[in-house]
């Protein structure tokens, strides 16, 4: 999640999981009851309190501090469920290395964020109303042989 | 295990030595406080086995790759970073070897800061939750956030 300054348009925080030595980029455990998904799957609720993330203020900068984030989303698919994805035809490291039954979404979310000397909270309104969500089921990998 | 005026002293037998400073109790009555007794016999919290990045992934200039796809509607251009998503075809999950629910969201609005400022607020999340071979070889389940 990324914070920018609205006269000069300059990235001013960059709030991340991180990244593993495997690689792993940006991703972070979570409780099993953290996330709610109705029965038919055209709804979800990930609400997440005071994970550990990292602030690097700026995407790739070197200097970064520790930062708390609480957080709320809510996923409402708008449209019909759909495949996507092409399976083992493409090459391991193609993106479309995957097969899933998504549905595109709207989303709204909540985010609060803790630093040493600065912290922020959302204000009301955010949404992918100018960007984009999806949700569904999907599978790759070991999954697709 | 730290020096203090010449004495060695651990920081267990500092956290004892500072409560009966703190309460008035000294010597071998001391009481313990109970959540330095549950750090002696507490086990270590079980870590969760990570799974893998997926293989593939974006480069950006000047940088190594990240195992990472802006999936999404290629229509549409981010308000602040103006970036661009990739398609419909493109995987949303950061980890492979994955089996389960998947969502993802690239929200815009505003934020407050501490300082009183505004600012623009743009974000890519991701939530998914299933099952996964884990980087020691296993069969697992679990709830993961792209952040």
């Amino acid at each position: 999640m990324d914070l920018f300054e609205p006269s000069s348009g300059s990235q001013v925080h960059d709030i991340n999981g991180g990244v593993l030595a495997s690689g792993l980029f940006w991703t972070l455990p979570l409780d099993d009851d953290a996330l709610d998904v109705s029965d038919d799957g055209t709804r979800a609720v990930l609400d997440v309190e005071n994970i550990q993330v990292i602030e690097s203020y700026r995407l790739f900068a070197p200097t970064t501090t520790p930062a708390t984030l609480s957080f709320r989303i809510e996923w409402q698919a708008t449209d019909a469920f759909v495949d996507r994805g092409k399976d083992a035809t493409v090459a391991p490291t193609d993106p479309a290395a995957f097969l899933g039954r998504f549905a595109v979404a709207r989303s709204t979310a909540e985010f609060e964020v803790s630093e040493f000397g600065f912290s922020f909270r959302s204000d009301p309104g955010v949404s992918t109303d100018q960007g984009f969500a999806e949700m569904g089921r999907e599978r790759n990998g070991f999954f697709l042989r | 295990m730290r020096s203090i005026s010449g004495a060695s002293i651990t920081r267990r037998r500092f956290v004892q030595t500072a409560t009966a400073a703190a309460t008035g109790v000294t010597g071998a009555t001391l009481v313990r406080p109970a959540r330095a007794a549950a750090w002696d016999h507490e086990p270590a919290r079980r870590a969760v086995v990570p799974p893998n990045p997926i293989p593939g992934g974006v480069t950006p200039p000047n940088h190594a790759q990240i195992h990472l796809w802006p999936a999404g509607d290629p229509a549409v251009t981010l308000p602040f970073s103006h970036g661009t998503l990739k398609g419909f075809d493109v995987d949303p999950s950061t980890i492979t070897d994955f089996r389960g629910f998947s969502a993802l969201a690239y929200h815009a609005g505003t934020a407050t800061g501490s300082d009183g400022s505004t600012y623009n607020l743009e974000s890519h999340m991701t939530v998914l939750r299933g099952r996964y071979i884990a980087s020691d070889g296993t069969l697992r389940f679990g709830t993961f956030s792209f952040i």
